[in-house]
């Protein structure tokens, strides 16, 4: 009907144009040009391709057939786009498939750093997402880890059951635990090219993952207080390799040999319209694998967090963040204790670009009278929201080394919809 | 020792200011978040005295950028209604919808609105989308409450939120409605009587936001400063700019949003004789732009200012 009412309204432009041309020769035997002002003429002219584009368009969807699922009770969704890729209507039944690639290059004064003078490809994980019941949903994240001569594995790979109750969500899989402020967070998505030292060494090179069963509460808070608790029972994969004296580089992580248990508390309050406080207490607790010369006993792990984030015009964004972690084991009250913090600051002017500060401090499990401690400059250049280039310039020291420089130069790539939980 | 590190957060948690750990039950009005503060205004037009409406997106915020904040969360857990912009310009809601666990306001749940049902979108790519494009959205261009008559669709569906929601006041935001309507095409002709002089007219944006609105005014785009969409200008783009504005028999003006960087724009302005001027493209996005209309007299203004200073 909008289809016959617009070309009718065509033709009566284009006769009217005639009619009035008439009127303004005032002669039907003069020949057949018609003065019209200028600038009418081209706002006629624009209007006749406007209405000529809509009448494409129009035709284009009365000749589609409809192909939107059918919607559930309640809202209508938003109908099923037109098939754009090859493979025509199968392409809407698929899952969001993206890949997104790390590399990094790394120039060290350290010499016994394995990984110095060379550009390698870090990691490339592939991301399937989709719903698979109303209200479920499910996360499969495939890693593949050339540098580190590992077989592609499942990071991650979870059904999130959302809303159970009001405000309650339960995750059952594979997944990064909700440890710290930012266990859960890809490497791809961190503000930096590598771990804080104290994550790495007392959590996880990778961060702690595990399979098992978590809970995520929404605490029914008044006013617009968040407070999220998690909790989780988890098998882990199995106690971290350590390095030793005197080429100690990193520590063995969370080291939990088998079962642990984890718990989470995650507050956030809007300080002003523009800015958020956050403040996090973690724990986790479990069988410790063996570390030196100690069989291990229960390891336990406790974390607290808080981040400043203020918001500008545009894109501008202020980022502070401190994070401290505590490790100890029963067994022995030294064995296994080391403690470690960050402090991170991220300043964010326009979406192509960020500088940010890192200080690090931590001791390592293994031998808890050593430390290590690093400041480092993060430059990120975005050049799209797929596609960014990150140097970080580090001095630091460590045992055996009490002055080492060190450079990352880290590329992240990818392809497809990939998206996250709240980070 | 655990238990008193969780007394130590769950006390920080009952000193935090203006927080209760457990919430009374209260009978507030009904509760909207809306992601943009476009949709929140005409929310709040439509519900009327019925609705407290809030907007995750702020004023001047770069939508692609929005970063979900922790206490959004909150308010999406005891929103009755969400509104959302859809057309994948607001990925970032889903996040805060899936820790909000608030089925109610899940997508296809009765307080679910996608505010795009409807609009005839411009721009739907025709060909494979790739990284080669920039960030292109998939179904379309998503600016779409940039046209003021998509206020008609973007209230209807609003409206039909609203109904499910609170069935007993249907009748009265029916009458919101059609009170915002009367205003629409009221403001409309307004509109249009000062944008007529200059139809046909080209401008130069920075990012393509605005092609809903230049079909509607008979307006022309001659590029954008951005090469592709969300991809920084390069010097050969703006030197090209720079040429097909110097070719162009009437002036063009440079107009975008406050928070988009403006260097380029100054630079093609310096060297072309072209007028720019910043123009809100959100509620909220210049001083006096605070609701629906008002976005569109600054907007219009603005426009005007640019055209007629040649």
């Amino acid at each position: 009907m909008r289809l016959i009412l617009l070309i009718a309204f065509c033709l009566i432009v284009c006769i009217g144009r005639q009619g009035l041309c008439a009127e303004v020769k005032g002669n039907p035997s003069d020949d057949a040009t018609i003065t019209v002002p200028l600038a009418e003429f081209e706002a006629m002219k624009a209007k006749l391709e406007d209405l000529q584009r809509e009448i494409e368009e129009l035709k284009k969807a009365v000749s589609l057939p409809s192909a939107g699922a059918p919607a559930e009770e309640g809202a209508p969704t938003a109908p099923a786009p037109e098939p754009v890729a090859q493979g025509g209507g199968r392409a809407i039944a698929l899952p969001d498939i993206s890949l997104i690639v790390q590399a990094k290059g790394k120039l060290s004064s350290d010499r016994r750093d394995d990984a110095r003078n060379r550009a390698r490809l870090c990691e490339a994980e592939l991301a399937i997402q989709g719903y698979v019941y109303p209200n479920v949903k499910a996360d499969a994240f495939i890693a593949m880890s050339p540098a580190e001569g590992a077989a592609a594995q499942a990071e991650e790979a979870y059904l999130t059951y959302l809303g159970l109750r009001k405000g309650l969500n339960l995750s059952v899989g594979k997944r990064l635990v909700a440890f710290g402020r930012t266990n859960q967070t890809h490497c791809h998505s961190l503000l930096y090219a590598r771990r804080p030292l104290v994550l790495r060494n007392l959590v996880g090179e990778e961060g702690l993952a595990g399979e098992g069963i978590a809970a995520s509460y929404l605490l029914p808070t008044k006013g617009n207080l968040f407070a999220q608790l998690d909790l989780g029972t988890w098998t882990g994969e199995g106690p971290g390799e350590t390095s030793d004296l005197p080429d100690i580089m990193s520590g063995p992580g969370a080291n939990f040999a088998d079962r642990f248990n984890t718990a989470r508390l995650w507050t956030s309050y809007p300080v002003t319209d523009n800015s958020e406080l956050e403040m996090g207490g973690s724990y986790a607790e479990g069988a410790a694998g063996p570390l030196g010369d100690t069989s291990g006993g229960r390891a336990r792990l406790t974390g607290l967090d808080l981040t400043y984030r203020r918001f500008g015009e545009g894109t501008s964004r202020l980022l502070l963040r401190g994070e401290g972690v505590w490790r100890r084991e029963s067994a022995d009250a030294t064995a296994g204790a080391a403690k470690g913090y960050y402090l991170f600051g991220n300043w964010r002017n326009t979406k192509y670009a960020s500088l940010g500060l890192l200080y690090d401090w931590s001791e390592f499990p293994q031998a808890p009278d050593l430390h290590e401690s690093a400041l480092s400059l993060i430059l990120t250049k975005q050049f799209s929201e797929q596609y960014y280039l990150r140097l970080q310039a580090t001095h630091g020291s460590r045992p055996g080394d009490d002055s080492y420089n060190e450079i990352l130069l880290q590329w992240v790539w990818g392809m497809g919809p990939h998206t996250h939980n709240l980070e | 020792m655990k238990s008193r590190y969780f007394h130590v957060m769950l006390s920080l948690v009952a000193l935090a200011p203006g927080s209760c750990v457990l919430a009374s039950p209260g009978f507030a009005a009904i509760s909207v978040v809306a992601a943009t503060p476009d949709l929140a205004d005409i929310a709040k037009q439509v519900g009327g005295d019925r609705v407290s409406v809030y907007s995750v997106a702020k004023p001047n915020q770069d939508l692609h950028m929005i970063e979900p904040r922790p206490s959004d969360v909150s308010r999406i857990a005891r929103a009755n209604l969400v509104v959302r912009v859809g057309m994948d310009l607001d990925l970032w809601l889903d996040a805060l919808l899936n820790a909000a666990g608030n089925g109610r306001v899940n997508r296809g749940g009765r307080g679910y609105v996608d505010a795009s049902i409807g609009i005839h979108r411009l721009e739907v790519p025709r060909e494979q989308i790739t990284g080669a494009s920039g960030d292109i959205h998939v179904y379309g261009n998503p600016h779409y409450w940039l046209d003021p008559l998509n206020g008609e669709i973007i209230s209807a569906n609003i409206l039909e939120g609203l109904k499910r929601v609170s069935p007993a006041d249907a009748n009265y935001f029916e009458r919101n409605r059609n009170a915002f309507l009367a205003g629409l095409r009221s403001a409309m002709r307004r509109w249009q009587e000062k944008l007529s002089p200059y139809q046909g007219r080209k401008i130069v944006i920075y990012h393509d936001a605005w092609p809903y609105f230049v079909r509607r005014f008979n307006l022309k785009v001659l590029g954008c400063i951005e090469p592709k969409p969300g991809i920084p200008p390069t010097a050969s783009h703006v030197a090209s700019l720079i040429e097909r504005i110097k070719a162009e028999k009437q002036p063009v003006v440079i107009a975008d949003a406050a928070f988009y960087p403006d260097k380029a724009a100054k630079t093609i302005a310096a060297r072309t004789g072209a007028e720019f001027v910043v123009i809100p493209s959100s509620v909220g996005g210049a001083k006096g732009a605070d609701n629906f209309f008002s976005l569109f007299d600054h907007i219009v203004d603005g426009l005007v200012r640019g055209f007629s200073k040649r």
